[in-house]
């Protein structure tokens, strides 16, 4: 499995993805939209680990665009954001169209509930997406 | 930066925007701080890394707790109340809470006695009941089989209120906490006791109360005491 995790802080970017990696989850740091594209163009991820905080981009809107990439429709997304839910207007319908797999406010959040959050959002590839 | 900021103009314009600008700020390292720490716990003293995670969390806690009720008091923002059962409440804070009252040699019970839905926020609710409880969770000792029991039930005249309750003796004096509460239930800052700090907790907690319509009280219940909110009960699905 191959992540991208998309987080503006860069110490907590970083120790996200050795998280993952004590899992056996390879992945990819992106500190901002620009080049989340780039990685996930260069390396199409199965999970997206995303901050909705962006510092060059709205988090919401980076995610339909996102979403508008043929390749990208069906990878999970996990938001992982010190923004609120109920801050972003993303309830659980707006949520499962746009593949939000889950929803996770950093403050209450562990790295071990998002590294389950990964794995568990997995099963929501399809067969035909599998590697 | 941040999505949930609003200000005229995108800048920071007045002192209790820069404040607020600040105290969002502060989430940033506390953040990495409690992160790092439950990463390295896995290896060597993880009692200590556990420790700093700890008091990160409740810094983070606390930070939230102050933006809720800054937002909701400036006008920046309308809880959006709605009718909930207060069990699936009390259980996320306990569920929060269990750390914190471990490390101070607190057992958390919960106790849903009233079961009717109650016109809330949960965040705000949520919030309120950590700030209730870190002034209740003082260590006095190693003293064991001390209880902290979150609690919703009714009192008579029909005042709803959830609770955090102990058995053991609370972080504050009994006639400190009454003159903090005060006649009509309404909080002061200072709650001058040993290991409360100036009180905040109570302050935030009676101004979240209050931006849900009720207040903060000083509670006795079956034969524990400690403080509480009075909620309103909902009269939506009592209708059903």
């Amino acid at each position: 499995m191959h992540v991208l995790v998309v987080e503006p802080q860069a110490d907590l970017g970083t120790l996200i993805v050795k998280s993952l990696q004590s899992a056996d989850v390879s992945a990819d740091y992106a500190p901002n939209a620009q080049s989340a594209v780039h990685f996930a163009d260069k390396n199409k991820p199965d999970v997206v680990v995303l901050e909705l905080g962006l510092p060059d981009h709205n988090g919401l809107e980076f995610l339909y665009e996102f979403r508008s990439h043929s390749d990208w429709q069906k990878v999970p997304i996990v938001i992982y954001s010190h923004i609120p839910r109920e801050d972003m207007g993303l309830d659980v319908k707006k949520s499962k169209q746009l593949g939000v797999a889950e929803y996770l406010y950093k403050p209450v959040s562990s790295l071990k509930r998002l590294q389950d959050a990964v794995l568990s959002s997995v099963p929501l590839m399809s067969v035909n997406d599998a590697r | 930066m941040l999505g949930d900021q609003k200000s005229s103009g995108g800048l920071l314009s007045s002192p209790d925007q820069v404040l607020q600008g600040l105290v969002r700020e502060l989430k940033n390292p506390l953040l990495f701080i409690a992160r790092q720490a439950e990463f390295s716990s896995g290896s060597g003293d993880s009692s200590a890394f556990s420790v700093i995670e700890q008091s990160a969390q409740e810094a983070l806690q606390l930070i939230d707790s102050y933006l809720l009720t800054a937002q909701s008091e400036y006008g920046q923002k309308q809880l959006p109340l709605e009718p909930i059962g207060l069990g699936s409440i009390l259980y996320e804070v306990a569920h929060q809470l269990d750390p914190l009252a471990k490390k101070k040699n607190y057992h958390i019970e919960v106790e849903t006695k009233y079961t009717r839905p109650v016109m809330v926020d949960r965040r705000a609710v949520e919030a309120a009941l950590s700030c209730l409880a870190q002034l209740i969770l003082i260590p006095h000792g190693e003293k064991r089989g001390k209880v902290l029991r979150l609690s919703a039930f009714k009192r008579p005249g029909e005042q709803i209120i959830a609770g955090v309750l102990s058995n053991g003796s609370a972080g504050f004096k009994d006639k400190d906490l009454r003159r903090a509460v005060g006649l009509h239930g309404r909080s002061h800052m200072a709650v001058n006791s040993e290991g409360t700090g100036s009180g905040v907790q109570l302050a935030l907690a009676d101004s979240l109360a209050n931006a849900m319509g009720g207040q903060v009280l000083a509670i006795k219940h079956a034969r524990m005491k400690g403080l509480g909110l009075e909620l309103i009960k909902s009269e939506q699905l009592a209708l059903v």
